[in-house]
């Protein structure tokens, strides 16, 4: 068996697919074979942490639910930070959701959610939270990595401020801008409120990249903070 | 008439039963797909609902257990995941140490510090499943999270074997990849 033989039949050898002689062969070319070993056991690994993944049991009135008209319930601290992505807030939104037509996703390559600064360019980036209930005095802060800055705040790399959160979409637009070119960095919201939190990050380029077209609202020069 | 009633009411409890001895797993299911408990509840709801409007077609199905599913998925595609709008996820994780990720995963009999570390664990498989296109993201979820077989999942995803082979083959691929770089 060569390792292509043996990447192919990874998937048949994690779900216990293999026939004997199958197997046999398998774990021969592992045992001759250091990097296909080591892949087999990541693998092997992933999957079992993947099938120990925590899911809460239902709830006991669910059932007595079942009977009752269709409404969507609140009270969950659940946020869905509905989309990243730049835009002028005047615009609007671009939103980006899990569908197969999603922006910045193809059906087989790798989700990239970014922000797309220009170098030295300020540019409002619009966050919209989506909430399943209303949130008074939730917490919110904001961390600015390097090479990024709050326009009017050169000096400010954290943020802290207490906001309501509406249910349903809640936007919030920041206006960015680079400071070093070619970067690529990452910013950090974390929303806390009644004891919990969730922490959203979200990637930032600075002038490097070029996106696929229409998937990108560019920002116009001349925000003043 | 009374018949008819007394019909009616001996279709709607066996429906009753049916959906009730299958509630825990599509509870779960809904979970592992919409990620957050309300949803899940409003998802069981709008299938509960489906399934218990129509007792008397009960008969016809092969499997209400598949059925159940492919209904229950279909809701979650077709309504809930074109209409809500969905957590933003990254692919991108990023860690100060250089520890292989696999190296930390923890057996269930852990103590407070490895419970600790298996939260954050956990937390890094979420973000590279979330990190999957979505379809390959519900296949890992329904067969190496649910336990669901490819063939069973031929019926509940409505697609070919091959299909689902190669896609998974891909999703473990990336998942992989974007773990080998989760270093925490
Ligand atoms: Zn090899």
């Amino acid at each position: 068996m060569n390792c292509d033989i043996c990447d192919n039949q990874l998937d048949n050898w994690l779900d216990g697919e293999l026939s004997a002689v199958q197997l046999k062969a398998f774990e021969d070319h592992l045992d001759s074979c250091a990097r296909c070993q080591a892949e087999a056991k990541r693998a092997q690994r992933i999957i079992a942490a993947l099938s120990q993944l925590s899911a809460p049991k239902m709830p006991e009135a669910l059932p007595i639910l079942l009977g009752a008209p269709i409404k969507k319930r609140s009270g969950a601290l659940q946020f869905g930070i509905a989309a990243s992505l730049l835009c002028l807030a005047i615009t609007g939104a671009l939103f980006l959701d899990r569908s197969s037509n999603a922006p910045f996703s193809d059906d087989d390559g790798v989700k990239q959610q970014w922000v797309s600064l220009t170098f030295a360019e300020a540019k409002d980036v619009t966050f919209a939270l989506s909430s399943l209930s209303t949130m008074n005095d939730a917490v919110l802060t904001l961390e600015l990595p390097d090479g990024v800055q709050l326009a009017g705040y050169p000096d400010q790399r954290e943020l802290r401020w207490t906001a309501s959160l509406q249910k349903g979409d809640n936007r919030l637009t920041l206006p960015l801008i680079a400071n070093k070119d070619n970067l690529n960095t990452e910013l950090v919201l974390r929303i806390e409120h009644s004891g919990k939190h969730q922490i959203m990050r979200i990637g930032i380029q600075a002038d490097t990249h070029s996106y696929p077209a229409g998937a990108t609202l560019r920002a116009t020069r001349g925000f003043t903070a | 008439m009374a018949n008819i009633l007394s019909w009616r009411r001996k279709s709607r409890s066996s429906a009753d039963d049916i959906l009730n001895s299958h509630l825990p797993d599509l509870y779960r299911m809904a979970f592992r797909l919409s990620g957050n408990q309300a949803d899940s509840e409003d998802l069981i709801q709008e299938l509960a609902a489906k399934f218990l409007s129509k007792p008397n077609q009960l008969d016809k199905l092969d499997s209400p257990q598949t059925w159940l599913k492919r209904s229950l998925y279909n809701l979650f595609v077709d309504g809930y995941r074109r209409t809500k709008l969905q957590p933003v996820t990254f692919s991108t994780i990023t860690s100060a140490d250089d520890t292989d990720f696999t190296d930390q995963l923890v057996d269930s009999a852990a103590g407070p510090a490895d419970q600790a570390q298996n939260e954050q664990l956990q937390q890094q498989l979420q973000t590279a499943l979330e990190s999957l296109p979505v379809n390959q993201r519900d296949l890992v979820i329904l067969h190496d999270v649910e336990g669901m077989s490819l063939t069973e999942l031929e019926n509940i995803l409505q697609e070919p074997l091959g299909t689902l082979k190669s896609r998974l083959h891909r999703a473990r691929k990336s998942l992989r990849f974007f773990l080998v770089d989760a270093t925490f």
